[in-house]
């Protein structure tokens, strides 16, 4: 028996980015989970550059605030 | 050529003309160097994802310029750490050339600021109207107020009352509970003492 798996591909090949800002929260918000942490890449589906440049994008933006570290629920 | 990328917070509490006196500081800082400016933008005020410095919000600020030297960056770095005004900054070196942003629209977040109810100033004189209903409708509001806590306090006070009362039926239901719970106990053991015989 198979399951049938739908086949992921690099979000970013698709829509055409080649360089990922750390500026652009809506973007990286999708690579992360509701708790802040960084979806893996074999989740995602992105390629090894694009997940490179993705995660170097997303510390960055933690340090200056634009992403949080932990969402810890209580924040609201 | 090498192109840099410098966004920096600076204290969210500060006026406008304190904010702009700081742009124009660290833009003279950084064209000691031999530098050009390519934008100095100011971003506004946003939600900060986690408290810095016990800042919930802060002044977020853009500066991306080029330059053919790199040894005066750490002067520069150093210069923001002493500012106390800039709460956290960070330098970014770019691959490619940043576009040119003409103007960026400041990002207004839903806060409650001062400078929305000065915009509306009163013209006409309906308002003035408006404003004694409103002091009537107060004074009435206040005068039921009164009454209420009038009203509040005549009822604790019965409900002191009240209570002081049931304590003390409490108290002769529990003595009277106790005796009753003893003359079962007694019955009991005058019952075991029969079925013994």
């Amino acid at each position: 028996m198979t399951f049938a798996t739908k086949k992921k591909y690099c979000y970013f090949k698709e829509n055409g980015i080649t360089f990922v800002d750390y500026k652009d929260v809506k973007l990286l918000r999708r690579f992360v989970t509701d708790q802040g942490k960084i979806i893996p890449r074999r989740v995602t589906g992105s390629s090894a550059k694009m997940h490179r440049q993705l995660v170097r994008a997303i510390k960055q933006s933690r340090n200056i605030a634009l992403m949080p570290f932990t969402n810890i629920r209580a924040d609201g | 050529m090498r192109y840099y990328e410098l966004l920096y917070i600076v204290n969210p509490n500060l006026e406008n003309d304190r904010i702009n006196a700081i742009i124009d500081e660290i833009g003279n800082e950084v064209s000691k160097f031999k530098v050009s400016i390519i934008n100095h933008n100011l971003w506004g005020k946003k939600r900060l994802a986690y408290p810095v410095k016990n800042n919930k919000y802060g002044t977020y600020i853009l500066l991306q310029f080029s330059s053919e030297q790199f040894d005066f960056l750490i002067e520069l770095e150093r210069s923001l750490i002493l500012n106390k005004s800039v709460i956290r900054h960070q330098l970014v070196r770019l691959d490619e050339e940043p576009a040119k942003i003409e103007d960026i629209e400041p990002i207004v977040e839903k806060t409650d600021s001062p400078e929305v109810e000065s915009s509306e100033i009163p013209d006409d004189n309906s308002d003035v109207d408006q404003d004694t209903a409103e002091i009537i409708e107060v004074v009435e509001k206040t005068e039921v107020v009164e009454k209420a806590e009038k009203v509040e306090e005549v009822e604790v006070a019965e409900k002191t009352e009240d209570i002081e009362n049931v304590d003390d039926s409490d108290v002769e239901k529990s003595k009277d509970e106790k005796e009753i719970k003893e003359e079962k106990k007694e019955k009991k053991k005058e019952k075991k003492k029969e079925e013994d015989k």
